[in-house]
């Protein structure tokens, strides 16, 4: 993992400790249908994202939104950049449009 | 409070590039033709203080030499060009632009014409906005064949259009003397049809077919990612996303002085989405510790108890509003009736551009906001006395305040305490094309 992160990460890579696996749901607000995925601390969170919309199929891949609290997610975050714990919910939200 | 401006329904600002913050508009010297009676003409001193400062920027304020401008885009006659330059010289007019049927290089065309060639100049220029719809009608072109009669029509976003409008009036008598100025404050005048296209071209979009997307604020760890497809949505007829939302946002707080910032949190796109759905998931209407706990780490960060203006924008039934919670502080100490104009009341307002819509709004705010009251461990004992939620009105009753409804949502809300205390309030959400979108 040569990926430029920020240090806190690389430091407790370099040997402190492995990465952690964590569990991480992803709640819709549509459907109520968490999606569970674990994964390492140190690994995109584009994974939960592509295995929410697998489970999902409903939803056309890409659209919407991600958040953990008040933060969206990119796929290139990682759940140890986010400071993400086990069993953290994501909060999956349908694009909103109006006029 | 002076830095937020927050334009106007009709600022085409959105689609360009134009985010960097404007000076301020009072600081601008007016257009000519309402220089007289404007309150924002300026004594020769100043003047010259301004000129100093363009000086200083860098910006073209050669007075002997042509004026050059580089608009977002270029519509001569039915051909878009981007990129380009335009050149105003005291014997002609000259535009360079991208040719875009070459194969990758970048050649650039000009097509010049005789101040004698250009028929006429119009020129319509919005002080509120700071941009300039110039239109010149041209005759035969001596370079690229005869091409008649061509219409050229540019967009300018240039807070400081006036000045160079009068340098180009300082390189030939000829120009002032076709130039046409459009008398009017705004772009919505009803005697001037707009091309829409114009202000959102098809082909200016479609150039966006490799559009990367922008992060905004670049470098910041909430910044807002903006895809083509987001981009797409600023077209005419289109409803905006949560993206484009929550993009102005982020616009906007950039342009608030850093010592004031600390007096305002906004919240992003989907904070009420969240407390709205707490509703619908219990079936019945939620207490507030329920509402305050499901968004409780959205306000880790902040004591919204110290902000004097908490926005929070609302998506309801495909409609965008924005409620603003006004010194949320002073629910403390402020007592009913208390009729001292100075005071800071604490409010909901409900900033709509339609009426009777988004009932219930209040409760799910209000909820939330006892909630946090309750659990954030803030001295108890007091009741929570809301004096009231407004929703706003979009009656006809107080025309002077619509020209104040542009100056945007903090000044707005200021401005109203007084008529808050009455009951009343006339509010629309400027958003970014609100106007265009219903």
């Amino acid at each position: 993992m040569q990926a430029p992160a920020p240090a806190p990460e690389e430091d407790s890579k370099a040997g402190v400790k492995s990465p952690e696996f964590i569990t991480i749901k992803v709640v819709d607000q549509e459907e109520r249908r968490p999606v569970r995925h674990t994964i390492r601390t140190t690994d995109k969170l584009q994974v939960v994202m592509d295995r929410y919309y697998s489970e999902a199929p409903e939803v056309t891949y890409g659209t919407g939104s991600f958040y953990f609290d008040d933060i969206r997610l990119k796929g290139d975050k990682t759940p140890a950049q986010l400071k993400m714990e086990d069993g953290d919910i994501i909060d999956y939200f349908a694009p909103q449009i109006g006029g | 409070m002076e830095e937020v401006d927050f334009g106007n329904p009709q600022n085409s600002e959105m689609h360009s590039q134009g985010i960097i913050p404007d000076s301020e508009e009072e600081s601008l010297p007016s257009s000519p033709e309402t220089s007289s009676t404007s309150n924002y003409d300026m004594p020769g001193f100043a003047e010259q203080n301004l000129q100093h400062m363009y000086n200083v920027l860098g910006e073209m304020v050669d007075n002997e030499g042509p004026v050059m401008l580089s608009p977002e885009f270029v519509m001569c006659g039915t051909t878009y060009h981007v990129e380009s330059h335009l050149t105003f010289s005291s014997d002609g007019f000259k535009i360079e632009f991208m040719n875009q049927d070459s194969c990758g290089d970048d050649e650039m065309i000009d097509q010049y014409w005789k101040i004698s060639d250009i028929i006429c100049i119009s020129c319509k220029w919005a002080q509120n906005v700071g941009s300039a719809l110039i239109t010149l009608d041209v005759g035969s072109s001596t370079e690229i064949g005869s091409l008649g009669h061509v219409r050229v029509q540019f967009c300018l976003l240039d807070p400081q259009w006036p000045r160079k409008q009068k340098n180009i009036w300082h390189l030939a008598p000829r120009y002032q003397e076709i130039w046409n100025n459009i008398p009017s404050d705004d772009f919505i005048s009803e005697n001037w049809i707009i091309e829409p296209s114009l202000f959102f071209p098809k082909q200016y979009f479609s150039d966006t077919e490799d559009f990367d997307d922008v992060i905004y604020p670049k470098g910041d760890h909430d910044a807002v990612s903006i895809s083509k497809r987001d981009v797409e949505l600023l077209l005419p007829g289109t409803f905006v996303n949560d993206t484009i939302i929550d993009f102005y946002i982020k616009h906007l707080s950039t342009r608030i002085e850093p010592t004031e910032k600390h007096r305002y949190h906004f919240f992003n796109s989907f904070f009420f989405r969240k407390l709205a759905d707490l509703d619908k998931d219990q079936g019945r209407a939620p207490e507030g510790r329920a509402a305050f706990l499901c968004v409780r780490k959205w306000t880790r960060k902040i004591n919204v108890f110290e902000k004097d203006f908490l926005f929070i924008p609302v998506n309801f039934n495909l409609h965008w509003s924005l409620i603003v919670i006004c010194y949320p502080g002073e629910v403390e100490t402020f007592e009913d009736g208390d009729t001292n104009i100075s005071a800071k009341i604490p409010c909901i307002l409900h900033m709509d551009s339609l009426k009777g819509s988004h009932s219930g709004l209040k409760d799910i705010i209000q909820r939330w906001t006892e909630g946090v009251r309750h659990l954030n461990a803030l001295p108890l004992g007091c009741s929570i006395m809301w004096p009231g939620t407004l929703r706003a009105r979009s009656g006809t009753d107080m025309p002077d305040l619509s020209q104040k409804a542009r100056r945007g949502w903090a000044q707005r809300v200021e401005a109203r305490r007084g008529l808050v205390q009455h009951g009343r309030a006339r509010c629309e959400w400027p958003t970014v094309r609100l106007a265009q979108c219903s």
